[in-house]
């Protein structure tokens, strides 16, 4: 059996069963290990020195965590979504958790082989129909990761200071405990970030560092100012 | 005098598109031409809406491809430059004047 190693991630034991017979005997796909959870696909992805990791759209594995150990490893292997159908919102988050493609699944299993076979080549797949929205949904992410910027900029070191800590989980008390203020003073503070960030409550304000991806950027920020 | 800096790549609207399987075809009934774009070229033209800049496209094609910024600019504007040859896409600048 001649192509790329493959390994296939699928937490239903049952679909996974049939996958893999199906891949291996009808379309001579060399699948070299099947596994269900992220562990155990960066274990057996090393261990077969995998070229393909075909991860099954499922929301009980966590795919950015997968895709960064998949990333680390030494020759790391390519990482295709596949799907049972066109889901916009699926393509995004896979592309965003760093897989190399998507496979929407309207062409069967012919168009996963296909689709395992240009990855392996290192072409980057997406659904041709899917390309243009998929631009356009990265694009609105880059523009509101801007505005969310911008508003950051205007907070003053130590309402940066106070939203790290809210993001971190902790409410105006353990704000305070923390800055050695008084509760009042970090309730304050707190008030003047979430007008200052336009958003109505707290969780508003951590879903919006959550979303735009500046939870890093701000920590940076805090350690900056303490230093 | 400032100088214009036209960025905004912006489509002609009064095209006619039809998508195939791996190709879409662009009809242009006023010249009476015809363009076959590919999925890539086809989705960059589909964003030429007079509002997208030419970075926020290859940033957006950067992270689909995994490819880096030089690269992508560069074919990016590879493709930028057929459909400006083709009389498909022309450049705005930031107050929405034309070249």
């Amino acid at each position: 059996m001649t192509g790329p190693v493959v390994v296939l991630v699928e937490p239903r034991p049952l679909v996974r069963e049939a996958m893999v017979e199906t891949l291996v005997q009808d379309h001579g796909v060399q699948v070299a290990a099947a596994s269900d959870d992220v562990a155990s696909t960066v274990l057996q992805a090393a261990r077969v020195e995998a070229d393909v990791v075909v991860v099954a759209n499922t929301p009980t594995l966590s795919l950015p965590a997968l895709c960064e150990q998949l990333h680390a490893l030494e020759g790391a292997p390519r990482i295709l979504v596949a799907d049972s159908q066109a889901d916009e919102e699926a393509l995004l988050r896979a592309i965003e958790a760093g897989a190399d493609g998507y496979s929407s699944g309207v062409k069967g299993l012919a168009g996963l082989v296909e689709a395992i076979e240009a990855i392996a080549r290192g072409e980057s797949v997406v659904p041709p129909a899917m390309l243009g929205p998929l631009l356009r949904r990265l694009i609105e992410r880059q523009r509101e990761a801007a505005q969310a910027a911008e508003r950051l900029v205007n907070l003053t070191p130590r309402e940066r200071q106070v939203l790290a800590l809210l993001v971190d989980g902790l409410d105006h008390e353990g704000i305070a405990a923390q800055l050695v203020i008084s509760p009042e003073t970090a309730r304050t503070h707190l008030q003047r970030v979430l007008r200052k960030l336009g958003v109505r409550s707290r969780v508003e304000a951590i879903a919006l560092v959550a979303q735009t991806g500046l939870a890093d950027r701000l920590e940076r920020i805090v350690e900056r100012s303490a230093s | 005098m400032t100088t214009k800096v036209y960025r905004l790549p912006i489509r002609r609207t009064e095209l006619r598109l039809r998508d195939e399987d791996t190709r879409s075809v662009l009809i242009d009934v006023e010249r009476g031409t015809t363009h076959v774009l590919n999925p890539t070229a086809r989705a960059i033209w589909e964003l030429c809406d007079g509002t997208t800049t030419l970075d926020e496209l290859v940033d957006a094609i950067c992270q689909v491809f995994s490819v880096s910024h030089g690269v992508a600019l560069r074919d990016v504007a590879a493709v930028l430059a057929q459909l400006e040859e083709a009389g498909l896409v022309a450049w705005a600048s930031d107050d929405g004047q034309g070249v």
